[in-house]
């Protein structure tokens, strides 16, 4: 077993396996991305992550749509709609003002 | 220089120190790369990989351990990082056994039984666990003594004595079956 080990393993590297890692570097060092903006990114990534997550909670949680249903039990909504203020605002002109004429 | 004022000297930019440096630590980073990997292009390109990691980030040295540590840490981690993307591609192409006929063949001077007995005991020490493929790597492609193996993974030099002794065991006992006591 140790004369396979031996024989397997390497005595030499390519000679020009320095330089290659001199270009690397080089290489490297000329599309180098500032540390800050990295960081910049990352927290702007988990902002977009966290904004949707809050977005998907309000929207299936029945506590924050509560307040839209309560609307029709107010007052002035009922008395939005005895005014007929929401025909005034639909597209379709009231019949009542159309035979007065 | 004693190994603080070399890693300042690379962090510097000082290329005669770097050269020295890689010079002296290049046999057995490589060895150490293709004794897990089992494969000289790959361990070629991972020895680029470490030297590059080695130059960009010398400054964080702190003198804490040998810079050979250092660097054989470095080593150790770029190599498993490798091997668990492969493992993740060859989960999608399966290349394993393509890879190691490849490689058994760019060995002019290995005669086929030799390369036949070589492949095979690179897929048993593939098979072996993580830490005992380690330290059997280190201690028998690199000759690092086990105090020094210890160091670099951060364990006692006991436990590395037993992970090399139940890895020389395991290959022992998958070889013995098909070579006998030849291997």
């Amino acid at each position: 077993m140790e004369t396979l080990f031996n024989k397997d393993r390497i005595t030499e590297v390519n000679p020009y396996l320095f330089q290659k890692i001199q270009n690397k570097i080089n290489d490297k060092s000329v599309y180098v991305v500032p540390s800050w903006s990295l960081n910049v990114l990352k927290l702007s990534i988990i902002g977009l992550v966290l904004l949707i997550g809050f977005n998907i909670f309000s929207t299936f949680n029945p506590e924050s749509n509560q307040p839209m249903q309560n609307i029709s039990e107010n007052n002035s909504y009922n008395e939005f709609v005895k005014d007929y203020h929401f025909d005034a605002l639909s597209s379709l002109y009231p019949v009542e003002l159309l035979k007065e004429e | 220089m004693d190994d603080l004022q070399i890693a300042q000297e690379i962090s510097k930019g000082n290329q005669k120190v770097f050269e020295d440096f890689f010079n002296a630590h290049k046999l057995k980073v490589m060895n150490l790369c293709y004794g897990m990997v089992h494969d000289r292009e790959v361990a070629e390109d991972l020895v680029q990989d470490i030297f590059v990691e080695i130059f960009s980030s010398a400054h964080k040295f702190q003198g804490k351990s040998k810079l050979s540590t250092w660097l054989y840490r470095i080593s150790i981690n770029k190599t498993i990082n490798y091997l668990r993307k492969e493992k993740i591609r060859k989960f999608f192409v399966n290349a394993d056994d393509a890879k190691h006929s490849i490689m058994s063949d760019d060995r002019a001077d290995w005669n086929m039984e030799e390369k036949e007995k070589m492949n095979h005991l690179h897929k048993i020490i593939d098979k072996l666990p993580s830490k005992q493929k380690q330290a059997l790597v280190m201690f028998i492609y690199d000759e690092i003594p086990q105090k020094d193996i210890a160091e670099i993974m951060n364990c006692s030099v006991a436990s590395v004595e037993v992970l090399v002794h139940r890895a020389k065991k395991t290959i022992k006992n998958k070889t013995s079956n098909i070579y006998g006591n030849i291997i």
